[in-house]
């Protein structure tokens, strides 16, 4: 193998090289420019740089070809569906700038501009490689990439004592959960004897090597896969870095690293456990690792642990990273189904999650701008004092319960839809109670803001970029609630 | 006696010895100096097993960063007299003693009882083959050249990250 395979493949990394350029770019701005061009101009590389990174992503969209012949596939894998992962991950980072430049957490920061956006490019770089990767190694790497910039950034107000506490919380969760993760893959590795996900299928398949080592490897794995998408019972750090973390910085985590974690997380199935696909589109798995057991028991534990814990919460981000949570578990129940319908219900489920999420995000973001809190206490009249906002979030939360005619409605729809397929009807009950349990705490916010009376007057007003960037949320939530086939036909093509 | 055997025996020789002085010194600094010394004795064996890369980065990672990490925080935290801990702390004592027999009787196993399943003669040869440096570095530097850059971003990642948290006041 030469360095000539290299240079051949390496235009298949499209958005990576760019992100890896635009990264090294802010750094360099950062410390070159004088302290207030650099101040302009840091977030504006970044905004610039993910946007052409997802246009040159778009252009090789259905493109394999390229790494199909030698060399980088070994151990990265570009397809349309990878593609459709990173394209959502550069989309949602794309929104996380451009809060960061409207929220007054990260306007406090000022002086530490530079380094926040140039960490924020690094973590997104570790997601689009975390997304591509086929073998343990580069998923080590990415996974460190991700997580060491994440510890930083949670903590990133640094005055703040819940910030530094987020932060260290976070570190010594996440090392330990890639240590565990680490551990299994080095078991893994004395096993098979190469790092490549693809070759340990050789390996857990061959009947005469079953093995409790093999559970122990394929659980430690977990461990780390689940922590990034926290899944419970991999949670625990959620609730307290979530609440401590500047608000961007939560709607980062729960959105995009969850989409980078949920794909190794099929990939790490679909590579090592798919034995084939019947023509009806179910999976035929090794027997012996009883994955559908394993992933019906996440997926409960995950909704109603997510859903329940959240009806006590009094700090709104404090509730919306236990729905974060259950949301995951809902995403687990699809993935219980083991089929393409089911991978299918999770990618639409990412697209309007994405959304809705990210759209209550921004506007918990603007009602800590202007009340300096988040508790629930804080939005208080907010519907009277903003009724834009104060209607964009409830179609947001609306949209999070899962009701028509919002978008959630559509995502639990599909997933639904799927476990029906597969006759699997109690997970199906499960899965629809817990939808109701979730109704209450997402209401609650909507009472508050609508039906209770703040103590002061005070009058606030949103800028018209603060009040587009809301449309820009609510009004798809609404329409892809309605007219969603483009969605869908798009998301089927990255499967073929 | 070959060559091999006699620096087997020196090196082997001056990792137990030092071991021992880690276990046994009062002053902490002085242990973790010992340590240094026991891992520069298991890098020679590496050596001598062939092992080129593992014996220069037990060197650099051990020996150099990692211990220069457990120097700084003894000195940082200053440890209280041992004596006096280890008074109040029984427990510690013997749940060091039992990690220790535990670790000692697994190895013995291995060793001594253990029949490997497979021939690991293979392995081994194999394993001598891919782990001098030199074809540590080709791999690194052709087939493994996107994450060893992915590597790369991750310290300068980590660097920005560390001067975030650690400078107290920007300008």
């Amino acid at each position: 193998m030469s360095l000539q395979y290299f240079f051949d493949n390496i235009a298949m990394l499209r958005s990576e090289l760019v992100i890896a350029v635009v990264f090294t770019a802010v750094v360099f701005v950062d410390l070159l420019a004088s302290k207030k061009t650099a101040l302009k101009l840091v977030p504006v590389i970044s905004l610039v740089g993910i946007i052409a990174a997802a246009i040159y992503l778009l252009t090789g969209f259905y493109q394999t070809a390229g790494l199909d012949s030698v060399g980088l596939k070994d151990y990265l894998t570009v397809e349309p569906l990878t593609n459709y992962f990173k394209l959502l991950i550069l989309f949602g980072s794309t929104f996380i700038v451009v809060f960061s430049m409207y929220s007054d957490e990260i306007q406090a920061i000022s002086e530490r501009h530079g380094e926040y956006y140039s960490l924020l490019l690094a973590t997104l770089f570790g997601m689009l490689l975390m997304v591509s990767a086929n073998d343990y190694i580069v998923l080590y790497i990415s996974i460190e990439l991700v997580s060491l910039t994440s510890y930083v950034l949670a903590g990133s107000m640094k005055t703040d004592p819940k910030s530094s506490e987020a932060s260290l919380k976070y570190l010594l969760y996440g090392a330990s959960a890639s240590g565990i993760m680490l551990f299994g893959i080095s078991i893994l590795y004395g096993l098979v004897g190469s790092t490549s996900i693809s070759d340990s299928y050789t390996y857990f398949s061959d009947i005469t090597k079953f093995s409790i080592t093999n559970f122990v490897v394929m659980f430690f794995i977990l461990v780390g896969i689940g922590y990034k998408i926290s899944s419970v019972p991999f949670h625990f750090w959620t609730p307290d870095v979530y609440e401590g973390s500047p608000t961007v910085i939560t709607a980062m985590l729960s959105v995009t690293s969850k989409a980078a974690g949920f794909m190794v997380l099929i990939r790490f199935i679909v590579e090592v456990f798919r034995v084939d696909v019947t023509s009806n589109g179910f999976w035929t798995m090794l027997e012996q690792y009883r994955w559908e057991q394993i992933f019906t028991v996440l997926a409960i534990a995950s909704m109603s642990i997510g859903n329940f814990a959240a009806l006590r919460q009094k700090s709104v981000k404090r509730m919306l990273a236990y729905s974060s949570i259950a949301h995951i578990g809902y995403m687990l129940s699809a993935m219980a189904v083991l089929s393409d319908s089911g991978l299918l219900s999770i990618l639409y489920y990412f697209f309007f999650y994405y959304l809705m999420n990210l759209g209550a995000f921004v506007a918990v973001v603007y009602v800590v701008n202007k009340t300096g809190s988040d508790s629930i206490e804080s939005f208080n009249g907010i519907g009277y004092k903003m009724p834009l906002l104060g209607v964009a979030l409830t179609i947001f939360l609306v949209s999070l319960t899962g009701l028509p005619p919002t978008a959630g409605f559509i995502g639990k729809f599909y997933i639904v839809m799927a476990m029906l397929e597969a006759k699997m009807i109690p997970l199906t009950i499960v899965f629809l109670l817990n939808s109701v349990v979730a109704l209450y705490y997402y209401i609650r916010v909507v009472r508050h803001m609508f039906l209770m009376r703040s103590d002061d007057s005070k009058k606030y007003t949103l800028t018209v970029p603060e009040n587009g960037i809301l449309l820009l949320f609510s009004v798809p939530v609404v329409i892809f609630g309605i007219y969603f086939t483009p969605i869908v036909e798009f998301i089927k093509s990255t499967l073929k | 006696m070959t060559l091999e055997t006699v620096l087997f025996w020196i090196f082997g020789g001056l990792a137990v010895v030092a071991a021992i002085a880690t276990i046994t010194r009062k002053n902490p600094v002085i242990s973790a100096l010992f340590l240094i010394l026991n891992f520069g004795g298991l890098a020679g064996l590496y050596l001598l097993l062939n092992a080129q890369f593992i014996a220069v980065v037990q060197i650099i990672v051990y020996a150099g960063a990692i211990m220069v990490l457990f120097l700084f925080v003894i000195m940082l935290l200053r440890p209280d007299d041992e004596k006096s801990f280890f008074a109040e702390n029984k427990q510690i004592k013997w749940t060091g003693i039992a990690i220790g027999t535990f670790l000692f009787a697994q190895l013995a196993y291995v060793i001594f009882v253990g029949v490997p399943k497979q021939s690991i003669v293979r392995d081994a040869q194999r394993s001598v083959e891919i782990g001098t440096i030199e074809s540590i570095g080709r791999a690194l530097f052709t087939q493994f050249l996107v994450p060893f850059e992915a590597i790369a971003f991750v310290l300068l990642a980590a660097t920005i990250g560390a001067l975030v948290l650690a400078k107290k006041k920007f300008d």
